[in-house]
């Protein structure tokens, strides 16, 4: 920051120097018609003077302020950058803060997926085995009725043979019985009758 | 089933006929009459019908017994019987008063259903046997059923003997079925 300061220091000297030579230059150039006046000369001096002064009170006025202009910038360029390094480590910390939250979430995620998939598993089975036993009951249902049926066909075809069994024996009995066979069943029912009370 | 009412007629005028032990005969006239009725559908409407006044009903009664020549005490009844408005009972009261009777007389009719005709000796029979079982006299109604197609089927009270082959061939039938 000296360093600095001492160049712009040196450089307003140096300013104002060629700025004095530029004037005595010129005034040098006047003078070949006649020389220079004491008039001039004073005026000449009293000029510079003026200049002098005028660059030390610019200086005075300015020196301050550009100093702490340019020693402000520093701070600020500096307060930036340690700033900016808190805020990247602020950044990274909280890059690694969501980081380790991302991992838990995802192990939270694979959890709840593993999670999903066993249910997954348990609902599977149960259905499965719902559904076995469905299938099961159907099954059992079927073979009910399948033997209920076989059942009532059996039962039907054997009534129906008994019944035309009976419509033959009818027949034959009414064709071949006499009224001798009828008088001796009579009386073997009567005798039955007689006994049995 | 026979009423109360019914039962009182008939008890009544068979106690009268015990008294004047002519309790056969009074049921021969009884039953003459109601069968009359029974037979003549319009005759028992007209006596059953409350329309048609009482001289009117007791008039034709008179009419039918003066052919019939019952005697005096059955004539009295059914007289009765049409005063008190009971004649359409008739046919009750003589059922009560024939099941009376055969308790008094110790005797039991019989209902006898046959496929083929019996011969007179195996209606002795069957009626000897009867006596046998009952305890009592038998009397007995013959009735034709080729039905039956062979065999007997005896009625004796509530009491039922089915000695028909129709029975047998119902219970082979029943038997065959239920075997499995």
């Amino acid at each position: 920051m000296k360093k600095l300061f001492k160049s712009i220091s040196v450089l307003l000297i140096s300013f104002t120097l060629m700025l004095l030579i530029a004037a005595n230059c010129v005034y040098a150039s006047g003078g070949s018609e006649g020389g220079y006046t004491k008039t001039q000369w004073f005026e000449f001096a009293w000029k510079t003077l003026d200049v002098i002064i005028l660059g030390g009170f610019l200086y005075w006025m300015l020196a301050a302020k550009i100093k702490e202009f340019f020693v402000g910038r520093r701070q600020d360029i500096k307060d930036s950058m340690e700033n900016a390094k808190k805020e990247k480590t602020q950044a990274e910390k909280k890059y690694l803060e969501y980081s380790e939250k991302i991992d838990k979430a995802s192990h939270e995620i694979d959890g709840i997926i593993d999670m999903i998939k066993a249910q997954g598993v348990t609902e599977k089975q149960k259905i499965i085995e719902d559904a076995g036993k469905v299938a099961q009951k159907m099954k059992e249902d079927a073979q009910a009725r399948i033997d209920q049926e076989f059942n009532k066909a059996s039962y039907q075809l054997r009534s129906e043979a008994v019944s035309l069994s009976v419509l033959m024996a009818e027949e034959i009995l009414k064709k071949n019985i006499t009224a001798q066979d009828h008088e001796a069943m009579v009386k073997e029912y009567m005798d039955k009758v007689v006994n049995k009370n | 089933m026979i009423s109360n009412i019914s039962k009182r007629y008939a008890r009544a005028f068979f106690e009268i006929a015990t008294e004047g032990k002519q309790i056969e005969k009074y049921y021969s006239e009884l039953n003459q009459f109601a069968l009359i009725i029974t037979q003549n559908k319009d005759l028992g409407n007209f006596l059953a019908n409350p329309v048609f006044d009482q001289d009117s009903k007791k008039g034709v009664v008179v009419n039918i017994i003066g052919k019939l020549k019952l005697s005096v005490l059955t004539v009295n009844f059914l007289k009765l019987l049409v005063d008190k408005k009971r004649i359409d009972v008739l046919s009750d009261i003589v059922f009560f008063y024939r099941q009376l009777m055969d308790e008094s007389l110790k005797k039991v009719r019989v209902s006898l259903k046959t496929a083929f005709p019996l011969s007179s000796e195996m209606q002795t029979y069957i009626t000897s046997s009867l006596e046998k079982v009952t305890g009592r006299k038998v009397e007995v109604s013959v009735e034709k059923d080729p039905g039956l197609l062979g065999g007997i089927v005896i009625g004796v009270g509530d009491t039922l003997y089915d000695g028909s082959i129709k029975n047998q061939l119902n219970n082979m039938r029943n038997l065959l079925g239920e075997a499995r």
